[in-house]
């Protein structure tokens, strides 16, 4: 058992190899492979070659030394090997028929006609269904505009005119798939449906890569499932239309799905919505349909996981039928086979999602080994099953492995199995009689404080104050109980199904939930302590209850329906308290951002966490080797061999030291990177440890999509900033100032700069008063506006979404105590690493006008300057005295003949801008509109004639310049 | 074998305590019937259609 549990390491940790080092040789893996095998095959051979030509197989499994030390190290290296090849291997799609290489060779105007068939059951997200289409195979489609009719003489335009299509050949498909977003206005969005045959026309495109820092590499995310495109189903852009419905294809998987869709019936017929979403999520992995609001609040509570269909919910079907079958008297040997053959089903009706396989692999060892080899002595390990099921896991989809869902599965396991005893022993030692008492009001002060007080989690260093807070506690409640002889309660008394659950809850905290939710997500739930305390349990009778009601509506005839009913009406109490808790906690207790640690950083965690776990083990194993290599040293013919070992260990380690230490980034003395926030702007300025923005991007609420969440909360987090120095905002238009808000809710800012007035007693302004602070550059809107009309209400989405930003800005000012400025030209603003001066506006004007008015910013760092411009380029020339290095802009320049002759002065190392074209929702009466995209048609080849690269956000991603000594380095985030 | 009776004696009263509470809401809750919850989830997973027991 051991020695597989040794080569399923090697295996994965050659995988991670692959990972780490960026190699994409797969020849070289495989020959080595077969070379370390090679190497391992002759010991062997030495030790047992004789035996085995004489057939004595069980005497070599009776040695005390089955396998000689020598190659075991070669199998291991063979595993390892191969575990990167498979890695590797599965990297590549450059066949010639392969999907990605088709598609690859042309633009993504091309239209496409794609023939192939759905892969498997449409899941519902949001508004459209995603569809996984193989494709089988696909042709270029071209529209010409023919006369087909010419009744106006010969030379004559006129006529009639129709479209016709001409198609190239069609090319075999050999891998890769397509994503297919189906909308709810098509006709198909209720057809589509697993194993149809389906065919699609239209535009594809590439998810977008990493485009900011600390961002998610969407792209990459979806290579690992093998898709390759996407395209959107929508009216008038593209169509998917069903050919034929096939009844081929698994017979287990069309079983595994007519069982789901007939739980589904019933939950729709037996519990109302919303609270129906959530049974079809907790039960057959059914994300999709649950309301946002939900969803929001299931992340903040940390509770989110119940509808990921993990290892809980196998576990809870594997103890229902465990418990069902018990009760009808069957004998396990008999039952057993079934229990695997639904655990398997339940995999394939929530998705085949690695962490129910996972779980349906370990559940079926252990069921299969009580049931089978119990009488011979074997008894399963968690480590071993563990090994098992991520072995099959990456041997069938290697690029798993560095997939959130398989990570964070595989180490809830291994936190269990490892850190819930030890975690145990912790408890009982630590809460007894007052030592109970003090942890227990500790905690109760802990939770009391952020709740009555949530800006507390704001603060830079809360996540150490509150870790150094736990371990003092953890320290004087273990001395406490140490002492006293009161002993009269303690943690010991609990019933120790309720002691085990407790110590699972502190494994999973410190081992998996803590360090990996910072690790990938860059946050960290303080409520979900407290709130799985309630989740779990609860989520397991709602699992069972509505698997019963979902089998029992389904299969049984006529009063089925019935007796579901009433079963998921009582069920339905529990989903309402459910959703209720999660609202309550994430009402009550707050969820702050983490600063995202490195790799380096969560090895290290993991090390320290192992040391101080296990301390008296390493200890002992220490003092044993210390003792061994003693006693060797003493022999003289080991004295070399030693030696030699030793040099061997410090050479590895500095060549280890010195790999990690060249892939360190040296760090720039000034850092700017403008974001990619789409529409809109931020850029981030870092310097002497301290972060500055510069606009704070769109929060646009109609689309849902907060840029200052998505964009700016990340790059922060990615960055481990503790906290914002300063947040000057260019102007008060919507897209530069409405993501701040939640990026106040989680850092908190030290300085707020703003060149507009800016009430800080936190009392909203009416539309009346905003129009008479600002001046639009709307000329229709402002005639309206001075002619009495719409005076009381914005005239449009846009105007609603800049007067209640302002509105928001002004609360949120007064709610988090920032101290506000206001500046004019000639202001210096020196409190974040870097000089600033402001050229632009003078505000001699008592009205503020927001696409005049935007700020020009002068930024200096030793001898090198660099100006930012709002977007207005009138002022440049007359109001910039300098040559800037780079020019950073927050929108396209207006005019551009100006911004031509400034820069053309200039001459600067980069112009970088941000730039999208606005949703067509934001342009409502919105002037320009028409002025915005005539602009961006015609800068795009201007801008390139410039002698200087110019960076686009909406080409290049973020935009990265980084100052070091008197040189700068530019980078962006999307290479064209 | 004590484990497993106390597995299936949990299933039983669960399931009998499951019975009273269902059959309380459906007396209480009278919109709490098939065709309403069939008309709340229209939306909800639209391809699955309801042709049995949707009244």
């Amino acid at each position: 058992m051991l020695t597989f549990i040794l080569l399923s390491l090697a295996f994965i940790g050659g995988m991670g190899f692959a990972v780490i080092s960026g190699i994409t040789a797969s020849g070289i893996f495989l020959l080595l492979t077969g070379v370390f095998f090679l190497c391992a095959v002759i010991p062997f051979w030495f030790k047992h070659g004789s035996t085995l030509l004489s057939g004595g197989y069980r005497a070599i499994m009776a040695d005390d030394e089955p396998i000689p030390a020598l190659s075991m190290i070669f199998l291991m290296l063979t595993m390892m090997m191969f575990g990167s090849y498979k890695y590797v291997v599965e990297l590549r799609n450059d066949s010639s028929g392969h999907f990605q290489t088709i598609c690859e060779k042309y633009d993504e105007t091309t239209i496409w006609r794609i023939r192939g068939r759905v892969t498997g059951e449409p899941t519902l997200r949001g508004d459209y269904l995603e569809v996984i289409v193989q494709p089988e195979t696909m042709r270029r489609v071209e529209r010409k505009r023919v006369r087909v009719q010419n009744d106006s003489g010969p030379g004559k335009s006129g006529g009639s005119y129709e479209t016709v299509d001409e198609s190239s050949e069609a090319q075999t498909v050999t891998g890769g798939l397509l994503m297919a977003l189906v909308y709810e206005d098509n006709e198909v969005f209720r057809e589509v449906d697993f194993n149809q045959t389906v065919e699609i026309e239209g535009q594809l495109s590439e998810a977008s890569e990493k485009r900011n820092p600390g961002a998610m590499d969407y792209r990459q995310y979806l290579r690992n499932r093998g898709i390759f495109r996407s395209i959107r189903i929508m009216p008038r852009r593209a169509a998917l239309k069903v050919i034929e419905q096939k009844d081929s294809g698994a017979v287990w998987y069309r079983f595994a799905l007519y069982i789901k869709n007939e739980i589904l019936r019933v939950v729709k017929q037996t519990m109302p919505y919303p609270e129906s979403s959530f049974l079809g999520g907790v039960l057959l992995g059914l994300k999709g349909g649950l309301p946002p609001k939900v969803s929001q609040e299931f992340r903040m509570t940390g509770v989110s996981h119940v509808l990921a269909v993990s290892g809980l919910h196998v576990t809870i079907i594997a103890g229902l039928l465990y418990g069902i079958f018990t009760m009808l008297r069957v004998p396990l040997r008999v039952f057993a086979p079934l229990i695997v053959f639904s655990l398997f089903t339940f995999a394939l009706i929530v998705g085949w999602p690695s962490s129910a396989v996972r779980a349906a692999l370990m559940n079926s060892l252990f069921i299969l080994s009580m049931a089978y080899l119990k009488d011979t002595g074997f008894k399963m390990s968690v480590i071993f099953s563990l090994c098992v099921a991520s072995d099959y896991i990456l041997f069938m989809s290697p690029l798993q492995l560095t997939e959130p869902s398989f990570v964070l599965s595989v180490m809830a396991i291994y936190a269990l199995a490892i850190f819930s005893e030890p975690s145990g022993v912790m408890l009982r030692r630590m809460l007894r009689g007052p030592g109970l008492a003090f942890a227990a009001l500790a905690t109760a002060a802990f939770f009391i404080s952020i709740i009555v007080k949530k800006s507390l989690v704001l603060h830079p260093y809360f996540f150490q104050l509150a870790f150094l807070y736990v371990v003092v506690t953890c320290v004087v409640s273990t001395k406490l109980s140490n002492r006293s002889t009161f002993q009269s309660f303690s943690f010991e008394m609990l019933p120790s199904w309720l002691q085990s659950f407790l110590s699972a809850q502190i494994a999973i905290l410190v081992a998996m939930m803590g360090p990996l939710s910072a690790f990938y997500f860059g946050s960290f739930s303080l409520a979900s302590p407290v709130a799985n305390l309630i989740a779990i349990p609860l989520v397991g009778v709602i699992v069972q209850l509505g698997m019963i009601a979902g089998l029992i509506g389904s299969f049984v005839p006529f009063i089925g329906i019935y007796i579901a009913l009433v079963l998921n009406a009582a069920n339905w109490l529990a989903v309402k308290f459910f959703l209720g808790m999660a609202s309550f906690f994430a009402v009550l207790i707050p969820f702050p951002r983490v600063s995202q640690p490195s790799f380096a950083e969560l090895v290290i965690y993991y090390l320290l966490l192992h040391g101080f776990y296990f301390r008296h083990e390493i200890k002992t194993w220490a003092m044993a080797i210390y003792g061994a290599v003693s006693e060797l040293w003493n022999e003289p013919e080991y004295k070399t061999s030693l030696s030699a070992l030793a040099i061997f260990i410090v050479v590895l380690m500095v060549t280890g030291a010195v790999f990690v230490l060249s892939g360190i980034e040296r760090q720039p003395d000034l850092r700017m990177t403008m974001l990619d926030v789409g529409f809109g702007s931020s850029m981030m300025i870092e310097a002497g440890g301290k972060i500055m923005l510069v606009d704070a991007a769109l929060n646009d609420t109609l689309a849902g999509v907060d840029r200052g969440e998505r964009v700016i909360q990340p790059a922060l987090s990615g960055k481990q900033a503790k906290e914002v120095n300063a947040v000057i905002l260019s102007s008060a238009l919507p897209e530069r100032i409405s993501g701040l808000s939640s990026v106040l809710s989680t850092y908190r800012v030290n300085k707020l700069y703003v060149p507009f007035p800016l009430a800080t007693d936190g009392v909203r302004v009416d539309f009346e008063e905003y129009v008479r602070l600002f001046a639009f550059g709307d000329i229709k809107m402002e005639k309206r506006l001075k002619s009495g009309q719409n005076a009381g209400i914005p005239p449009g989405y846009f105007w609603e979404l800049a007067y209640e930003s302002y509105n928001r800005l002004i609360e949120d000012v007064h709610h988090y105590g920032i101290p506000v400025q206001q500046i004019k030209a000639g202001d210096k603003i020196v409190d974040a690493g870097v000089n600033i001066e402001v050229m632009h506006p003078d505000l001699s004007k008592k009205v503020f006008q927001q696409y005049y008015d935007g700020l020009i910013l002068k930024i200096s760092y030793g001898s090198q300057n660099y100006v930012y411009l709002s977007g207005n380029a009138h002022p440049l020339n007359e109001s910039v005295d300098f040559k800037p290095d780079f020019i950073f802009i927050a929108d396209l320049p207006y005019p551009y003949e100006a911004f031509e002759k400034f820069a053309k002065s200039a001459n600067p190392e980069g112009v970088a801008i941000s730039f999208r074209f606005p949703s067509a929702w934001l342009m409502e009466n919105f002037h320009l509109s028409g002025t915005i995209s005539s602009r961006n048609r015609s800068y795009a080849p201007r801008l390139k004639q410039l002698n200087f690269p110019v960076y686009m956000t909406s080409e290049n991603g973020a935009v990265q310049v980084d100052q070091l000594r008197n040189t700068l380095y530019t980078k962006v985030f999307v290479k064209e | 074998m004590q484990e497993s009776n106390d597995a299936t004696r949990f299933l039983i009263v669960l399931l009998v305590v499951t019975m009273m509470a269902g059959v309380l809401v459906l007396v209480v809750k009278s919109d709490y019937r098939i065709r309403d919850n069939v008309l709340s989830n229209l939306e909800y997973y639209p391809h699955i259609k309801l042709e049995k027991g949707s009244d």
